[in-house]
């Protein structure tokens, strides 16, 4: 059992640190660009994709490994994972309108395109290929979102900063956030040595 | 297998749909009734022309903050009858607003006093001492309002910017984008708009040097114009528009104007 407590924390510290899904494997950076310009709604997005990673971490596992697998249907898998991602996304679209408008609004497009986030579909994948147990994958999932709320948050925040700052005409903008997730994922990359995984 | 792919991929579509069903109704948003419906009124299509994110949005701030639903670049004049008389503001007149250009100097005017070979758009050759023009109000006829035009409704004829009305749409883009602020958005309530086609704040000595069409300050028009429609401070005179009266008196004050600088749109 301790064995597997340990497996399980160095899961979710490799999905979210060592091999965080923005910064290590350059997934999701849309969202990553384009929410990244405030704290507050950074959070709100992080959240909500953590959210869907996990529960799509949860689902897809369950349908890959009773439904898939059994009727020798693995080659639909792409298939069945983005239609759980596409409900999930529906649903926490739902549930964030519902709870609050304001951030609903602050999202704007960034919350519906969520379905089309590669990393989600990314770490299911992942999930099916380094085999995961079930519950190794919800740890995955979690770790995952935690990594890209981590990523999202750090970038914002220095993006706030950012506003202060003299930036060279031609980089403003799309330019210098490009440069600063270079340097970040430089900085993330002094992680590797902690587990290789 | 066939069947076995089938009827799992249309059980677990199945399954996720009676899901949101449910949670759609369980999570539903109390939502004011008339937004629906005057989004049920614009196109759908959320291209954002209006400045808002989408259709809905748009709809939205018509129903809470009264937005002029003119804004909707798409709509035909149909729809936006129906829509008008949906809100309650048909027959009201609709003023749009449209771009007056405050400078009158064709390029025989522009009197030079250096070779400006800068980059050729308006804001550049601003910051390069005004295009080696003599003077520092004017129009430099470059045409940045005209590249800023979205509905190509604005262009450079002689060195200066020539509204097209039917095109215009009153967006104010080009106000934005002169550097010198010579173009001013102005509803156009009455059927003839006066306006003075200056901008210089020099005194009569220097204008009447450097310039044949600038103001001079003279204050003619402020002592002719009834109900002090025109203004003279800071050696330029202004209209008021919230004065303006009988258009026959005001076009008889713009004639004594001895530059002939108040033009009528």
């Amino acid at each position: 059992m301790g064995r597997t407590i340990e497996e399980l924390i160095l899961i979710l510290i490799a999905a979210s640190i060592t091999n965080n899904f923005v910064l290590t494997y350059f997934l999701g950076i849309c969202p990553f660009i384009g929410v990244s310009n405030k704290i507050e709604s950074a959070v709100g997005l992080g959240m909500a994709t953590t959210f869907v990673m996990t529960i799509a971490a949860t689902v897809t596992w369950l349908i890959y490994y009773y439904i898939l697998v059994p009727f020798k249907l693995v080659f639909l898998q792409y298939v069945a994972f983005i239609i759980v991602i596409a409900s999930l996304v529906q649903f926490v679209e739902m549930v964030i309108k519902k709870v609050s408008p304001a951030l609903y609004r602050a999202l704007g497009i960034y919350l519906p395109l969520i379905t089309t986030n590669c990393a989600i579909l990314g770490l299911t994948l992942f999930m099916v290929l380094r085999e995961y147990a079930f519950l190794e994958s919800v740890v995955f999932g979690l770790g995952a979102g935690i990594g890209f709320t981590l990523a999202l948050v750090v970038m914002a925040g220095i993006r706030e900063e950012l506003d202060f700052a003299d930036i060279p005409e031609a980089l403003k903008g799309t330019g210098i956030t490009l440069i600063l997730a270079g340097m970040l994922a430089l900085a993330f990359m002094g992680f590797g040595g902690i587990i290789s995984r | 297998m066939m069947l076995a792919s089938i009827f799992s991929m249309a059980g677990m579509a199945a399954l996720f749909a009676s899901l949101l069903g449910f949670a759609d109704k369980k999570l539903k948003v109390e939502e004011d009734p008339k937004i629906a419906e005057v989004l049920g009124h614009l196109p759908h299509v959320n291209c954002g022309a209006c400045g808002y994110v989408n259709c809905h949005d748009f709809a939205e701030h018509i129903v809470k903050d009264g937005e002029d639903p003119a804004k909707c670049r798409v709509m035909g004049e149909e729809a936006m009858e129906q829509l008008l008389k949906f809100l309650g503001k048909e027959g009201e007149e609709r003023h749009p607003k449209i771009p007056l250009v405050h400078c009158a100097a064709e390029w025989k005017d522009k009197k030079p006093v250096a070779d400006y070979k800068g980059v050729r758009t308006c804001g550049a050759a601003n910051l390069a001492f005004g295009a080696g023009m003599e003077c520092e109000y004017g129009c430099m006829g470059f045409g940045d309002c005209a590249l800023v035009c979205p509905f190509d409704a604005l262009h450079m004829e002689n060195g200066l910017p020539v509204v097209d009305q039917k095109k215009c749409t009153g967006c104010g883009k080009c106000a934005e984008a002169c550097p010198r602020g010579i173009i001013s958005m102005q509803e156009k309530k009455n059927e003839k708009l006066f306006y003075v086609a200056c901008s210089t704040h020099d005194g009569a000595v220097r204008v009447r040097q450097i310039c044949a069409v600038g103001c001079i300050a003279c204050g003619i028009c402020e002592k002719l114009s009834p109900e002090g429609f025109f203004k003279v401070t800071d050696n330029l005179s202004r209209a008021d528009y919230s004065k303006q009266g009988d258009h026959e008196k005001v076009r008889k004050v713009a004639g004594k104007c001895p530059t002939k600088v108040i033009k009528e749109i």
